[in-house]
């Protein structure tokens, strides 16, 4: 038994200055990459906020939902042994994103929600994030979540549509995000 | 953590003195812990979620080294987990687990059991898993306002690994700080009245066995007393839920079937839990006398309820021996228990769930009956094949459930589907909005009455409505009067629907039942329409006899009011304790056919309690399916019947060498007693019964339980006789057999 040496890196995360967290967004290991994202987000720093959209832009581009069907699998919290059938030429690329789904875009729209108002270049993508039947309901909650936070009016339209989403999370974040944004536009 | 390191056990060696003690002392304790023990080191694989604990209550080498490779082969899971639907949709069924297997590593680690390097992988991978998988299913919950099941388990297992680990670890305090943030609000996010909504089963599964965990790290971290006190943002806290669960428990011996999945078997450790930190002797009845400790139930999607239940356990008991009975939560619903807890009464008015129904059920002032161990009612969900309550407006796709959208029915949770007053026929009835939907109107205990107002749940839709209300009474501790009322300003069909159990005796002028365990139920109308319309619904429920009785009392006015005299009876005694001295074979290989099994058993030379499997009883084989067998007569002249205990498995019962059919018995063994009735005088009964021996099944789903109880004999009662009934001048006259009873009933008015 030995460690892969990938908790070390994510330890160290948190204990990076900024440009150079802001470069572990480019780490070849997800794991990485998301928890740099989360540590950028605690640091608030709306410098980061170019790195964070072009992170999230990048995301896009991977197939990240393409598993279509079960493949195997375990039961919760069973130690038994596992057997995974996997599709005939599935990529060991592919199945990184079958591994990690929505779990980086999420850490970078709250990231980008962590930067306030500087996230503002964020927001388009953050609109389509957060209304897209195509992300996985952790992201579009997220992205609702990161919109209330940044408090800008254009987001209005999109948060009226998240509001009625099908899923409970992604609808009560951008209902909460919409009172966020009636307040603020109430206070300016 | 102890002086020992170990969190969550006080005092390593008062654990080992207390199960010691328990054990030397033959009470249900020491016997609960020699049944883990027998399993843990006959067969560890089959029950991993008992070794950590073995291993650290014996300190045994061989018990460590069992422990040590549960874990492994747990962390050997975890990259495959990341395929599944469950861990990608469902990932808080997967916090609480890994939380645990987490502390069992700790626990060992505390012992002295892994070297560096083992220490050192084990400790990157379950870090690793976490941080990417229940870190980011955390901050999917909507903080605050998510307080759930689901939510308490994700917040749970990242302030564990913030406490565990936090003090080495930036990756694990970063979890421990959102983690911790958010427990208290998760606990103070409960109603005050200590039920979450999501119905009995996640209440006493997931949340009642997670209160410990959270309450106990809380005041480790914190200090104070995180039990008692009322939390923001609702005034929650950690000891109504524990009260609630409990309050679940029906003298039946199965939890409430209360809004989602039906009647189930209860779990112990948040009672135990609660024996611990409330006191109330209840708890040490529910322990020592109610609880089935054959269960193989997953709490928290795992299955070490007897472990926690060892570890809260108190030794020493409360003087007092006052039981709590009657209860009532006013936002919630309230119970009616007669003194001897033969008669069960629990009505229910909590909110549910606009626009889509799913675990919080549309059940206003729906009630749940039961007499002398039997259920009378019915709830829960209907098995998958049964569209009965298939509405035509309660589809819903739900998306984010799986890989792709599916599409469902939420019928099972709208009014239809429950025993309330139902309107012009809409069985979809259910809330759009948020609002206050019902209201406790009376409550009082010693005279056995709970009233409830559900108007505003009606109103929402009917803007005519005036009142509904439902007023339940037990009386003379020996039946039940159960008044409703549906006032409008404008004509409607109105309908007052009651969901019972087979049989369908007869029906005319009201209705008799008689369960499957010979207790009778006369439902009679004293005011309102006397002939109910009538339906068997085949697959409703999805467990205990698989179908029921729904009966509707129609009537179309503005005013309209029923008032059921609702009156069981007790259709058999048990006159013989059959329990001990049963010929017992074992069938390693589950194949033996009656003539096999006969040889078995003349050979055998094991007499043994029918109580529980034989492996929990002395130190035998594990094994899936056992024989048994007994000579037995009849007690006394008339009809008479075998009681067979709770939780047989796939049952065949032989009597003097004849199969008999078990009909829906074969499933209502899972959760209640079977009775089997004899002819002739003389019998030798032979029983095949399964029996759970493993965690999980090949194929990794849950395993299943085990039986315990005692078997008798039982004879027709004496006492019975024709029911007369009516209602004038405000007085009910109730006559049965010899017996005759008056009782006062001034009827509900509609106030404005």
């Amino acid at each position: 038994m030995s460690t892969s040496g990938t908790l070390e890196q994510m330890e160290s995360c948190f204990m990076l200055e900024r440009e150079a967290l802001e470069a572990k967004l480019g780490h070849r290991d997800w794991r990485i990459r998301y928890t740099a994202a989360v540590a950028l987000g605690d640091m608030g720093a709306p410098a980061s906020v170019p790195a964070l959209v072009r992170a999230l832009e990048a995301e896009d581009k991977e197939p990240l939902y393409s598993q279509k069907t079960e493949v195997g699998g375990a039961h919760a919290g069973s130690n038994g042994p596992v057997t995974l059938k996997f599709p005939d030429g599935v990529t060991k690329e592919a199945l990184e994103c079958w591994r990690r789904r929505g779990r980086l875009k999420q850490a970078l729209c709250l990231a980008l929600g962590q930067m306030g108002a500087a996230a503002a270049p964020a927001l388009p993508s953050l609109h389509r994030h957060a209304v897209s039947q195509d992300e996985d309901y952790t992201v579009r909650a997220a992205a609702c979540k990161a919109l209330g936070l940044i408090g800008d009016a254009s987001s209005v339209p999109a948060l009226a549509k998240a509001s009625s989403d099908p899923e409970w999370c992604t609808k009560t974040e951008a209902a909460k995000a919409l009172r966020h944004s009636d307040n603020k536009r109430h206070e300016d | 953590m102890t002086d020992d390191g170990l969190l969550y056990i006080r005092s390593l060696s008062g654990l080992r003195e207390k199960l010691a003690k328990a054990g030397r002392d033959g009470t249900a304790m020491g016997k609960v812990w020699g049944s883990l023990l027998r399993r843990a080191r006959s067969a560890p694989d089959a029950y991993p979620w008992f070794t950590p604990f073995v291993a650290v209550a014996t300190g045994g080498e061989g018990d460590i080294q069992a422990a040590k490779r549960q874990i492994l082969n747990y962390v050997a899971t975890l990259d495959a987990q990341q395929f599944g639907m469950g861990l990608q949709f469902h990932f808080w069924c997967f916090a609480f687990p890994h939380a645990r297997w987490t502390l069992y590593f700790h626990w060992l680690d505390q012992l002295g059991a892994w070297t560096e390097r083992e220490r050192a992988s084990v400790w990157e991978a379950l870090t690793v898993f976490q941080f990417t998988n229940f870190f980011y299913g955390m901050r999917t919950k909507p903080e605050p306002e998510c307080v759930d099941n689901q939510t308490l388990s994700l917040c749970f297992s990242n302030a564990l690994f913030g406490h565990l680990f936090g003090s080495s670890s930036a990756l694990s305090r970063r979890m421990g700080a959102d983690g911790f943030r958010r427990l208290p609000g998760m606990l103070g996010g409960f109603p005050p009245s200590g039920y979450s909504g999501e119905g009995s089963t996640y209440m006493d599964y997931v949340v009642g066995p997670a209160i410990p965990f959270v309450v106990e790290l809380l005041e480790r971290e914190n200090g104070g007393d995180w039990f008692n006190q009322a939390l923001p943002p609702h005034g929650g806290s950690a000891a109504a839920v524990v009260r609630m669960v409990a309050r679940e428990w029906m003298p039946n011996g199965l939890l409430l079937p209360w809004d989602h999945y039906g009647y189930s078997l209860p779990v112990t450790s948040g009672v135990a839990y609660g024996a611990r930190r409330i006191g109330d002797p209840l708890y040490f009845d529910l322990l020592e006398n109610a609880a089935t400790w054959g269960n193989n139930i997953g709490v928290g999607w795992g299955f070490d309820d007897l472990v926690w239940t060892l570890v809260w356990w108190p030794e020493r008991k409360p003087e007092s021996t006052r039981r709590a009975q009657a209860w009532v939560e006013p936002e919630v619903g309230g119970a009616l228990v007669s003194d001897d807890r033969e008669l069960y009464l629990m009505q229910m008015w909590d909110r549910s769930t606009p626009k889509t129904p799913i675990r919080e059920h549309v059940n206003p002032n729906a009630l749940v009956l039961s007499a002398y161990g039997s259920p009378l009612t019915v709830d829960g969900v209907p098995a998958k094949e049964c569209a009965v309550f298939n509405f035509d407006d309660t589809w819903l796709n739900r998306d984010g459930m799986d890989f792709n959208a599916v599409q469902t029915n939420f019928g099972p949770g709208c009014a239809g589907a429950h025993g309330v007053v139902l309107v012009d026929g809409w069985e979809g009835m259910r809330v759009e909005k948020e609002f206050k939907q019902a209201e406790l109107r009376e409550f009082d205990p010693e005279g056995n009455v709970l009233a409830a107002d559900v108007t505003p749940i009606y109103r929402e839709r009917w803007p005519d409505t005036l009142a509904v209300r439902r007023r339940s009474r037990l009386c003379a501790e020996r039946f039940w009067l159960v008044e409703d009322l549906a006032a409008f300003a404008e004509e409607h069909e109105l309908r007052s629907r009651w969901m019972l159990r087979p049989e369908l005796v007869s029906a005319g002028q009201g209705l008799e039942i008689e369960t499957a365990e010979g207790v009778r139920l006369w439902l009679l109308p004293l005011l309102g329409p006397g002939m109910p319309e009538t339906t068997e619904l085949k697959g409703f429920p999805d467990r205990l006899d698989c179908r029921s009785l729904r009966a509707d009392f129609i009537q179309r006015g503005r005013e309209c009011r029923w008032l059921f005299l609702a009156f069981p009876h007790e259709g058999r005694e048990v006159v013989e304790d059959i329990t001990d001295g049963w010929a017992v074979a074992r069938d390693p290989e589950a194949s033996f056919g009656f003539g096999e099994a006969v040889k078995a058993l003349t050979g055998s030379p094991l007499r043994l309690s029918i109580e529980m499997p034989p492996f929990l009883l002395a130190e035998l084989p594990v094994a899936r399916r056992w024989w048994y067998a007994k000579e037995l007569r009849r007690p006394q002249p008339g009809r008479w019947w075998i009681r067979l205990p709770r939780g047989l498995a796939e049952p065949a019962v032989w009597v003097n060498g004849v199969q008999m059919d078990l009909g829906d018995r074969v499933k209502l063994a899972e959760l209640m007693p079977i009775d089997i009735e004899m002819s002739a005088d003389t019998v030798v009964l032979v029983l095949r019964t399964d029996t759970g021996t493993r965690q999980y099944e090949e194929d990794g789903s849950q395993g299943i339980n085990s039986f315990q109880g005692r078997a008798a004999s039982l004879s027709e009662s004496t006492g019975g006789g024709s029911l007369e009934a009516s209602f004038k001048d405000g007085v009910a006259s109730v006559r049965f057999g010899r017996e005759t009873w008056t009782v006062a009933h001034e009827l509900m008015k509609v106030e404005l």
